[in-house]
């Protein structure tokens, strides 16, 4: 399977208008931004993937040594933008995802033009003189909480559900669903996302971001964007009236309001 | 009005229950919040499990009811979902009590969209989960501990396995090959794999047939009387039990045959699988058909021997009857010359005739002597058997003995017994075997010596010795002496005439007779020759043989 469709990479928009690259968080999919990446996809090339182990993707490629820091993400991310021989591109990364795009940033400058982090957070963990809003025990319950909620979904139960050739539609029907994960990659997804540091990643990001940070943001707190816009060199932060974590769902118009901006603004800069 | 009639209308009037108070106190948690969380309306139940006041919980945020792990698990899944699907069933949370203990809940939630489309209401039922959630900790603590001993088990397996691969392993000159039921390779030993030339990659999940013709196993089926199909002819070889020779095909095509032994690979009661255990014989068989072909090559050249001695031994008996009568007739006119009916011969002439006499009688014993031998070992038939005292025949034969010892300082002695002692042979062959024997003993005795014939009964049956001082025979000649024209060293050294017939012909008659002869002897100690005979049982008189009791 191509790297294309083992992330089910989906392109919209001209083919000679800049690349935008939309990369989901940890929980759900690439259809976290149906409401927003389509709103750019008149004058941009709007890329939407999967990571291994979610959405649509090819669960067989899923590897935990790869998977066990953030690394292993960005170099799908790398992958399918050389993949598509993708130039100057922008970067939409919401939650973990806008690490992983600075990772990205940081690995490959040359093929990035902005970068935009949507919630985005270094550190989960609170640390010395550092507010991440979580402790490690926090990410316990967390972990928790994802076994109680796969228990009818069990890494056992999963495959034979799936591969069940007398109830083909049950497959299907449960593959249709949003946010579903094989419980063992979400788990190992969650420790990889919230146990991981990367503020010292920050000060490398090259090019110029836009951190979007919500309202009343549990997971990513004001501070911690804050944070996150003055370690970048050249970060601009942008508080968005969204409520929570998830703006792209909430709050599209907001969401695409804020990135054209920040895109327009750098154009005639 | 029926009876049955005011049961229902009194069970519905019962049923009527106020839609304020069915929520109020239903069974489940009831509560509103707004398309971001906040929490507008609440219904008496979940208050009293949360242990707050209504007006307690109004105006906050659902997420602040969560554990901090919970709130991610809120943000990451339930919120996204809602906005998505429009709803979210069952999804597993801990709530927070008014005292900080935890209410574990299954949330079910909807959400309400106002006219124009845009989200307006969430409406969340709140199922206490307390039990079930008790319930699948306990099995997910039970599947982990399951896991947990299944990877012990693994382990334990997989190390077992690989003590015994090493074991199989290590049998590097034989053949083992494992197959699952189906006869498919499920191990492919070293010794397998050195023999066929496979590596075990190669070998393993093929199908054992793979390996030989399908002619062997038909071969073998019609052996044992099954058909020629593996699941039938398998069990067959398992049951015959010993081991088989295949011709099994290396790599390279070269056919080897193997020895092969099945035997079932069982777990409890149940076959799952089998187990080929062989070694190579082509070698072996080799080396055992190069041997078989130099047997028969022996064989051969033995038969081409036995056809020479025989085509001799009839030129010696055709010679020997051709030279009778030329020798009758030299003794004849010899005999005429000496007696004088020829005229008187001058003391010379008659000396010289006398040695031709002399020596036309030794020629004469020697062709009879290969007569008598070329009778006994033709057939027994010729024998003319009957009752014969051997005291007798000893006694004549020592006469004649004496004449042959004349001019020799030889002392010959006789012992006999003085009853007759009878056996049933041919008088004329025995005596020769007395003659013989005799001779050969005045032969070899140097002057002084003596020879001593003996008749004795035995237990074993009419004993006769001849015994002698003489010269004696080495130890090395005394096997090859009873060959025809065998002499011994001793013999040629000290130049004593002879055939080296007599004990042939002693030996061949003595057998015919069912008799024994047994040499005793010592180089310069003299020879001892002993001939037992079967004593004869019948009447003299008749000739006529008693049938033993």
């Amino acid at each position: 399977m191509d790297t294309l469709a083992r992330h089910r990479v989906s392109v919209a928009g001209p083919e000679d208008g800049q690349p935008m690259v939309f990369a989901h968080g940890f929980g759900c999919d690439q259809t976290m931004w149906r409401h927003v990446a389509p709103a750019f996809a008149d004058r941009h090339l709007v890329v939407t993937f999967d990571y291994i182990g979610s959405g649509g993707s090819d669960l067989s490629a899923y590897n935990s040594r790869k998977y066990a820091d953030l690394w292993g993400y960005a170099a799908d991310v790398l992958e399918i933008v050389r993949e598509l021989d993708l130039n100057d591109v922008v970067f939409v990364g919401h939650s973990v995802s806008a690490m992983i795009g600075a990772l990205a940033v940081i690995e490959a400058q040359e093929r990035f033009d902005k970068l935009v982090m949507v919630g985005p957070s270094p550190r989960y963990i609170d640390d010395v003189d550092y507010a991440g809003g979580f402790s490690r025990e926090d990410i316990d319950e967390l972990l928790e909480s994802l076994e109680s909620n796969y228990l009818g979904w069990s890494s056992t139960m999963a495959p034979m559900i799936m591969g069940n050739p007398e109830r083909p539609g049950l497959g299907q029907e449960l593959t249709a669903s949003f946010c579903r994960m094989d419980p063992a990659i979400a788990r190992r997804f969650a420790m990889t996302t919230f146990l991981s540091d990367n503020r010292q990643d920050l000060p490398r990001i090259g090019v110029p971001t836009l951190v979007l940070q919500c309202t009343n943001d549990v997971i990513a707190p004001t501070a911690v964007g804050a944070y996150v816009a003055s370690a970048v060199p050249d970060g601009t932060l942008v508080h968005l009236a969204a409520t929570g974590h998830c703006p792209n769902l909430s709050a599209p118009e907001e969401t695409i309001t804020a990135i054209s901006d920040f895109l327009r603004r750098r154009e005639t800069a | 009005m029926s009876r049955e009639q005011a049961a229902d209308g009194f069970q519905e009037a019962e049923l009527q229950d106020d839609p304020a108070l069915l929520v109020d106190q239903a069974p489940c948690g009831y509560l509103s919040t707004t398309p971001d969380g906040r929490i507008v309306k609440v219904n008496v139940t979940l208050c009293t499990w949360l242990g707050v006041e209504a007006q307690n919980l109004l105006g906050r945020h659902l997420v602040e009811l969560l554990t901090a792990g919970g709130r991610i698990y809120f943000e990451t899944h339930y919120a996204p979902l809602l906005r998505m699907q429009g709803f979210v069933r069952e999804i597993a949370l801990d709530v927070l009590r008014g005292n900080g203990d935890r209410l574990p809940v299954l949330l079910n939630a909807t959400l309400v969209r106002s006219p124009d489309g845009n989200p307006h209401l969430v409406r969340v039922a709140v199922f206490d989960a307390t039990e079930r959630r008790s319930y699948e900790r306990e099995l997910v603590r039970i599947r982990d501990e399951q896991e947990a001993e299944l990877r012990v088990r693994a382990e334990q397996a997989a190390s077992a396995t690989a003590t015994v691969s090493q074991i199989i392993d290590a049998a590097t000159s034989t053949l083992l090959v494992a197959t699952d039921p189906a006869f498919m390779v499920t191990h492919f030993n070293r010794g397998a794999q050195q023999l066929l030339g496979y590596t075990a990659e190669e070998a393993l999940g093929k199908p054992s047939a793979w390996f030989h013709d399908p002619e062997e196993a038909v071969r073998h089926s019609e052996a044992l009387g099954v058909s020629p199909e593996l699941s039938t002819l398998v069990p067959a070889l398992v049951r015959h039990g010993e081991p088989m020779d295949w011709t099994l095909t290396t790599r390279s095509g070269e056919p080897r045959v193997m020895s092969l032994s099945f035997t079932e690979i069982r777990n409890d009661d149940r076959v799952v699988g089998y187990l080929c255990a062989g070694e190579d014989v082509s070698d072996r068989l080799r080396t055992e058909a190069a041997q078989a072909e130099a047997l028969r090559r022996e064989l051969e050249s033995v038969a081409r021997l036995e056809e020479a001695d025989r085509m001799k031994d009839e030129v010696v008996s055709t010679i020997s009857h051709e030279l009778r009568t030329p020798i009758a007739s030299i003794t004849g006119y010899s005999e005429l010359l000496a007696d004088g009916d020829l005229g008187e011969l001058a003391p010379e002439q008659a000396d010289a005739v006398a040695k031709v006499l002399r020596n036309t009688a030794r020629l004469s014993y020697l062709v009879d002597d290969l007569l008598h031998l070329d009778r006994v070992r033709s057939a027994e038939v010729s024998l003319r058997r009957e009752p014969t005292d051997m005291v007798a025949l000893v006694a004549e034969a020592h006469d004649s003995l004496n004449q042959l010892a004349r001019g020799r300082d030889l002392t010959l002695k006789l012992h006999v017994p003085n009853s007759p002692q009878l056996v049933f042979g041919d008088s004329l062959m025995l005596e020769r075997v007395v003659f013989n024997l005799g001779g050969n003993a005045i032969k070899f005795t140097p002057d002084g010596g003596s020879v001593t014939l003996t008749v004795s009964a035995g237990p074993e049956g009419c004993v006769l010795t001849v015994a002698d001082t003489g010269i004696g025979i080495s130890e090395e000649d005394q096997p090859r002496i009873r060959g025809r024209f065998y002499r011994s060293a001793e013999a040629y050294r000290l130049a004593v005439p002879g055939s080296g017939l007599g004990l042939s012909v002693v030996d061949a008659i003595v057998a015919a007779h069912d008799g024994t002869i047994d040499i005793t002897s010592a180089l310069g100690q003299g020879t001892t020759v002993t001939v037992v005979l079967p004593v004869y049982e019948g009447d003299a008189s008749t000739g006529e043989r008693s049938e033993p009791v």
